[in-house]
């Protein structure tokens, strides 16, 4: 949204922020409206329920098409799976040129620079619009919405959208539409939560019988 | 959270609420609604079986006025409502049985029994020797007491030979002088309980739970330790009377052990009932600062108990088990072990309370289990992420309204974030650990660094304001060209609120308890703090400093600082002190301060001193309100039809309890 923001500060262009995820995800695009978005799709559908990799990159690519924007943002990986694939996959469908992990981006004229954060250093690649890039990671400071922009917010158009109002059948949709099954899924141990600040100068014994206590390290 | 059998009764889980004084107990000593309620929401919350707080079994064993009277008819109607209910849920609940003997709530006393005249070393009145006839009356009134418990249609009962009470100083050699046939010889001693258990036994059915709740370390110089205590485990066990032990310690003359305040590390009673489970084939409860689950868990595993006793942690959270059972062990909300709301308040008869579970001994007016879903949806904006904020966004959200809660600071938690700094007051934390994962899940619309102005509130169009801005060092504060800081400047200069009239408050050297502990740079090593709010703001403060490598002296006009500390902390604080060499005077009068020192009045002797040599001086005062957006509100509101309202210290500043209630209360009405 920083990005998309910062582009949008330079070109006067409209930026769109848009979620595919349950009603209650509504926190985030409130957040980016509050930032200075002008808009939001929110993809709110329980048709949706269970979606993978191919639904979801049908729905967004959907949503480029009817929307046809400069640029596409994602962020570096979504906060379930975290597979990193959208970007390509929407990409793809949509037959534009994908500037993954980036780490900073310059738009000159029709133009977009991206360097690319790889494994060994970095890339510096462009791509002509419209384009899609991604995110390498954080990207340095985001600007802070005051309380004025978290009321001028709300004023904004939020649009809740459908699989069937973006022309996707129940069998391209959800759980029909996925290629792939999840089978179990096992959470880390789930310990109460407890805080506990250690301080002064016993803290490192103190933090050693805490450690102790729940076994850490033994065997 | 596997049944376990004891006799004829069946529990359904291991969790067992500890016995203890809740003092709702009307002033007749009957049972009231206030103490069905508190039972029936922790039998609600899934606990397995419910220990009743002891039960007086005569008249001369009453350690309070709200002591119910076991031994009366009277109590019965009330009672089988109460075992009815609990029984509603699932739970089991059995009774203990006691004799006040040697110890009392009350001041002054009423005649205390005891096995040979002399008072318990915490008090300064005599008892009374009891003679054969006393014992007599006395092993005939905890038959007739079981008599009466069983027809008020409890489960068992438990017998109390634990941390206060008649039957202890009978089985304890201190305590204990006598030279008849109960005392003199460790069987002597032991004479007493095993009359009172032949007795209670023939009273009750077959097969009905008898246990005993003992008293495994009095930890005092001159009381017995857990060799001894085991001891009489064994004895009890022998007898085949006993069904199973529940674990206990301490005594009222070291009462910081009864009811272990945050300064006892959790785990530290393990030793205790581990030996006692060692020694005896019997199912033994497990005791004390028990509060996290998979603490309770491992130590069933490693077979250190057999049932997890939790008194405290069910006081704060009721739903405890539930959560535990249904695998949201993360909502649950831990006891911080203050000992503010629970044995604070009842060691003065007032009915028991929790500094952050408003219903606890108030479940008809606060239970969260009878919050309303509100008929008209409004939108809320509470104005301050402190504890009262949070709570008020907390209820408002669960009752259905549309929250927004505004944080000028990076993290919630107001002044809790600054006390959970001090030593050994860390697990305040839980507090705002407890509302910050609540107002997420409950979908509160969070936002921080984010400061709010009449007008930018205004812009939210909200139906409902609620202004939580806390509180501010009240001391002078004046940037560089002599305007007034902080949120209190229009208050201030509206007569509304005062600076403390203390001359050298402006100085630089003068530090706010709020810097100190923020961690700001201190100008040197030696430091003065005056404590004036006798909580843990200045003596809390003052160990922090010394933990932090200063010479630290703490003043007060009061008999001691600390004096507004609940007393197993003020106990435990006492003995840091002495071991850190925190130097406290108390009786001493701040006069004023100059740069160079710092002049005081010994009250007790009318002497002036002058304490010099200090870098930096700490005044812990009563703090001032952030009312200055409120009062804006108050006057642009004017017409509309925005329902403003002002809570905690933004309010009037005060320790946690009392704001939290005000925030729930509020946020019923809304």
């Amino acid at each position: 949204v920083e990005l998309a923001l910062t582009v949008a500060d330079a070109t006067g262009w409209e930026v769109v922020v848009v979620t595919m995820a349950p009603a209650s995800a509504g926190a985030g695009l409130r957040r980016a409206l509050a930032m200075g978005a002008d808009r939001a799709i929110h993809v709110a559908d329980p048709a949706l329920a269970g979606s993978d990799l191919l639904p979801t990159s049908r729905v967004l690519a959907a949503i480029v098409r009817r929307e046809s924007p400069e640029i596409v943002f994602f962020g570096a990986g979504s906060a379930d799976t975290g597979a990193s694939l959208l970007c390509a996959a929407v990409s793809e469908r949509l037959g534009w040129p994908l500037l993954s992990r980036a780490a900073s981006i310059a738009l000159t004229g029709h133009r977009v620079r991206a360097f690319r954060r790889t494994d060994r250093g970095g890339i510096v690649a462009e791509a002509d619009l419209p384009v899609v890039v991604s995110l390498a990671g954080p990207i340095g400071t985001i600007r802070h919405p005051g309380l004025s922009d978290i009321a001028s917010a709300r004023r904004k158009p939020v649009e809740v959208m459908t699989a069937n109002r973006l022309g996707l059948s129940a069998e391209e949709s959800g759980l029909a539409g996925s290629g792939t099954r999840v089978l179990g899924a096992a959470p880390g141990q789930v310990r109460s939560k407890q805080t506990t600040i250690l301080d002064g100068p016993a803290a490192a014994e103190r933090l050693f019988a805490i450690l102790q206590e729940w076994g850490v390290g033994r065997g | 959270m596997s049944p376990l059998t004891i006799q004829r009764v069946s529990l359904k889980n291991r969790l067992v609420f500890q016995p203890h004084f809740t003092a709702l107990g009307g002033l007749d000593g009957m049972p009231t609604d206030e103490l069905k309620a508190y039972h029936v929401e922790r039998a609600a919350g899934g606990v397995g079986l419910i220990l009743d707080g002891g039960m007086a079994v005569m008249p001369e064993g009453v350690m309070s006025r709200r002591f119910i009277r076991a031994w009366d008819e009277e109590i019965l109607p009330k009672y089988r409502e109460i075992t009815d209910e609990v029984h509603s849920h699932g739970a089991l609940m059995f009774s203990q049985l006691t004799h006040g003997g040697h110890t009392s709530l009350e001041n002054p006393p009423p005649t205390m029994w005891a096995p040979t005249q002399m008072p318990e070393p915490s008090s300064q009145h005599s008892t009374k020797a009891m003679d054969s006839t006393d014992i007599r009356r006395t092993i005939a009134a905890f038959g007739d007491s079981a008599r009466n418990v069983v027809a008020a249609g409890f489960d068992g009962i438990e017998i109390k030979i634990a941390h206060d009470g008649l039957l202890r100083s009978f089985v304890s050699p201190y305590f204990n002088r006598r030279t008849d046939k109960y005392g003199g010889s460790f069987e002597n001693r032991m004479r007493l309980a095993i009359e009172v258990l032949e007795t209670v036994r023939a009273a009750t059915p077959v097969g009905f739970p008898i246990g005993i709740r003992l008293c495994l370390d009095e930890y005092t110089e001159f009381g017995y330790g857990l060799d001894y205590g085991l001891k009489i485990a064994d004895f009890l066990e022998a007898t085949g009377l006993v069904d199973y032990f529940n674990s206990d310690a301490g005594s009222f003359s070291s009462f910081w052990m009864e009811i272990p305040p945050a300064a006892v590390e959790q785990g530290f009673f393990r030793p205790l009932h581990r030996e006692l489970k060692r020694v005896s084939d019997l199912p033994i409860v497990a005791f004390g600062r028990i509060k996290q689950p998979h603490v309770a868990e491992r130590m069933l595993e490693l077979g250190e108990a057999d049932l997890i006793g939790m008194a405290r942690q069910l006081i704060a959270d009721p739903d405890t088990p539930r959560k535990i059972l249904e695998g949201r062990p993360e909502e649950i909300r831990a006891c911080i072990a203050c000992n503010d709301g629970c044995i604070g308040r009842v060691v003065q008869e007032k009915g028991i309370r929790c500094v952050h579970n408003p219903g606890a001994g108030q479940e008809i007016l606060l239970s969260e289990r009878r919050l309303l879903k509100t008929e008209r949806p409004r939108s809320v904006v509470v104005v301050g992420g402190g504890p009262a904020g949070m709570k008020v966004a907390e209820i408002a959200a669960k009752r259905g309204h549309s929250v927004t809660l505004l944080e000028r600071g990076p993290v919630l938690g107001g002044q809790i974030r600054l006390a959970a700094r001090q030593p050994m007051h860390e697990e305040i934390a839980e507090v705002t650990a407890y509302l910050e994962a609540a107002i997420a899940r409950h979908g509160v619309e969070i936002w921080l660094n984010v400061e709010a102005t009449a007008d930018s509130l205004l812009e939210l169009d909200p139906d409902v304001l609620v202004i939580a801005t806390g509180s501010e060092p009240n001391l002078p504060r004046t940037d560089d060209d002599g305007t007034a800081k902080g949120d209190a400047v229009a208050s201030m200069a509206a007569g509304l609120v005062a600076e403390p009239d203390i001359r050298g408050f402006d100085l630089p050297h003068v530090l706010s308890v709020d810097e100190v502990l923020s961690g700001a740079p201190l100008p040197g090593t030696r430091g003065l703090v005056i404590d004036a709010t006798g909580h843990w703001e200045g003596v809390g403060t003052a160990e922090y400093l010394v933990d932090h490598g200063c010479e630290v002296e703490v003043i007060t006009d009061r008999p001691i600082p600390g004096f507004g500390l609940e007393a197993t902390n003020l106990a435990l604080f006492l003995e840091r002190a002495k071991e850190k060499k925190l130097k406290l005077s108390p009786y001493t009068d701040l006069k004023g301060l100059d740069a160079d020192g710092v002049d005081v009045v010994e009250t007790l002797t009318g002497e002036a001193r002058r304490i010099s040599g200090l870098d930096f001086v700490v005044p812990a005062y009563p703090r001032r309100s952030r009312s200055d957006l409120y009062l804006e509100l108050e006057r642009r509101l004017v017409g509309t039809d925005v329902d403003l309202f002002r809570i905690g210290d933004a309010a009037s500043p005060r320790l946690i309890e009392g704001m939290m209630v005000e925030a729930q209360k509020l946020a019923m009405e809304l």
